[in-house]
């Protein structure tokens, strides 16, 4: 084999790997955030049940994606070469990281496919897109998981009103806690069984059109264990800003209002996916929580941040596959422009992470307010953890008595540029 | 294209009413488990409580038929 086509495999493994843990970690919140909005979980309690349960859930599930675009590329016409999926990854893993600066969750499935396409119209002109499949896909799904998980939620708690009307307030908390707690984890299983194995059908699929992999065979057990640890990592690393903005910033939410988001977004997950009409389980999270922020009386769904959300979502998928586009450009430079364009995905993955220095969110100071600014300085009560990253060794960084997890995830993203 | 968009919206709102249905259900058993729990456990009446623990036993059934529905090594 070329030397050449060694060096695009690996990096196309590397960089699936890196949307590996971006996908983790961005979707922490839809499990999770209102678990740790309510109280019902610590945080740190919360992704590590989370990461633990998408590390299993990758385990469960290893059958492999049969295309890597799912009907969005005519993979007849177009033979989708790794330098497409590359171009891909690297512009979903970019639209991931924008979108954990500013707090805001979005599909990472939608912005996969996204940079997929864009990548192709690069590459290879836009007969390779079946546009059909774009709305049908991404468009409309968009629309629906919103509906349903919303008026299900919507449903789900004015029923818990009603029953549980005149009841001590401190056992209705106390109650749904637990149920909460179930539902949330729920949640956080099905998406290792589906989220993990998007990238060990992007590493297999590349290897089968190296040649390197029997073509439609099982996921080699060292992809599956890599794939589910590092989805697990990023999951435990807690994406805090998008589930401050999930947990705090849509609507004040109490545990029976956790209790049924949480439900209706398992319900609405395991329901569409087995009648073939499978959604985005950050669209359909996020949905729940609108929902039952409108079910709840005297309780007020923030709007602002409801539209800036949707904006996201429609933006999702034509901005990464912008990045997708632009980023394949470079690959027309052959192993060297392929080189170029990961070292380039890295330095403005690196600017990302040093911009959300400015103003961290992370486990400590998660709930203590609703919105997620990227500069500090009207943020006077945040838990600044010094100017560098490399402020765990610096036992005085923190004033809390819970040092040691505030410079632990004070560090929450060294990991990643240190593994990139 | 006609019938593509029938097939799309007759999935829709299959999804849709199950969807809310299943949810709403879950609500239900959950929120009225623990309504007769506080019943049971204040007036010590036994019927209550047993209902109670009929709730939550259904709500455990329908978690474990959610974990078979996920887990493809079942089906």
């Amino acid at each position: 084999m070329e030397l050449g086509t060694l060096i695009v495999v690996g990096l196309v493994i590397i960089v699936a790997l890196i949307f590996d843990f971006t996908n983790g970690f961005h979707d922490t919140a839809n499990a999770m955030a209102t678990s740790i909005a309510t109280g019902a979980l610590k945080p740190k309690t919360a992704v590590a049940a989370a990461g633990i349960l998408n590390l299993i859930g990758a385990f469960l599930s290893v059958e492999v994606a049969k295309t890597i675009s799912g009907g969005l590329i005519n993979e007849d016409v177009v033979t989708i070469a790794p330098e497409f999926i590359l171009a891909g990854l690297i512009g979903a893993i970019l639209w991931n990281l924008l979108t954990w600066l500013v707090g805001l969750p979005s599909s990472s499935s939608h912005a996969l496919f996204g940079g997929l396409v864009g990548a192709v119209i690069v590459g290879a002109g836009v007969a390779g897109v079946n546009f059909g499949a774009v709305v049908t896909k991404i468009i409309l799904p968009s629309v629906i998981s919103v509906i349903v998980a919303g008026l299900a939620a919507y449903t789900a708690t004015k029923l818990i009103a009603l029953i549980t009307k005149g009841m001590n307030p401190e056992k209705i908390e106390s109650g749904f806690r637990h149920g909460q707690t179930v539902t949330a984890c729920l949640v956080a299983l099905s998406h290792g069984t589906n989220d993990a194995q998007k990238t060990m059908g992007i590493i297999t699929l590349t290897l089968v059109a190296v040649g390197m992999q029997t073509p439609g065979s099982s996921p080699e057990l060292w992809v599956v264990a890599v794939c589910g640890f590092t989805i697990a990592l990023g999951t435990y690393m807690g994406g805090w800003r998008v589930i401050r903005t999930l947990g705090k910033g849509l609507t004040e939410i109490n545990t029976p209002q956790g209790f049924a988001a949480e439900a209706s977004s398992a319900t609405t997950i395991l329901v569409s996916s087995h009648l073939g009409f499978a959604l985005s389980t950050t669209q359909v999270c996020s949905g729940s929580i609108i929902g039952t922020g409108l079910g709840t009386k005297g309780n007020e769904v923030n709007w602002s941040v409801a539209k800036r959300m949707v904006i996201a979502w429609i933006v999702t998928f034509p901005a990464a596959g912008l990045i997708g586009a632009f980023t394949c450009l470079f690959t027309r430079f052959g192993t060297a422009g392929t080189i170029f364009i990961v070292l380039m995905g890295l330095v403005v993955g690196f600017i990302i992470f040093r911009l959300s220095r400015r103003n961290p969110v992370n486990a400590m100071n998660v709930n203590e307010r609703a919105d997620v600014k990227i500069n500090a300085a009207s943020d006077s009560g945040s838990h600044s953890d010094g100017p560098t990253s490399g402020s765990g060794s610096n036992p005085g960084s923190t004033s809390s008595p819970g040092s040691h997890s505030g410079g632990g995830s004070g560090n929450d993203f060294s990991t990643a540029t240190a593994a990139a | 294209m006609q019938e593509l968009i029938m097939q799309e919206a007759t999935g829709f709102i299959t999804v849709l009413l199950t969807a809310v249905i299943v949810a709403g259900l879950i609500a239900t058993l959950y929120a009225t488990g623990l309504r007769l729990w506080e019943k049971g456990t204040e007036g010590g009446a036994i019927v209550a409580r047993v209902a109670s623990i009929g709730c939550f036993a259904a709500c455990v059934a329908v978690v474990l038929f959610a974990l078979w529905l996920m887990i493809p090594v079942f089906h």
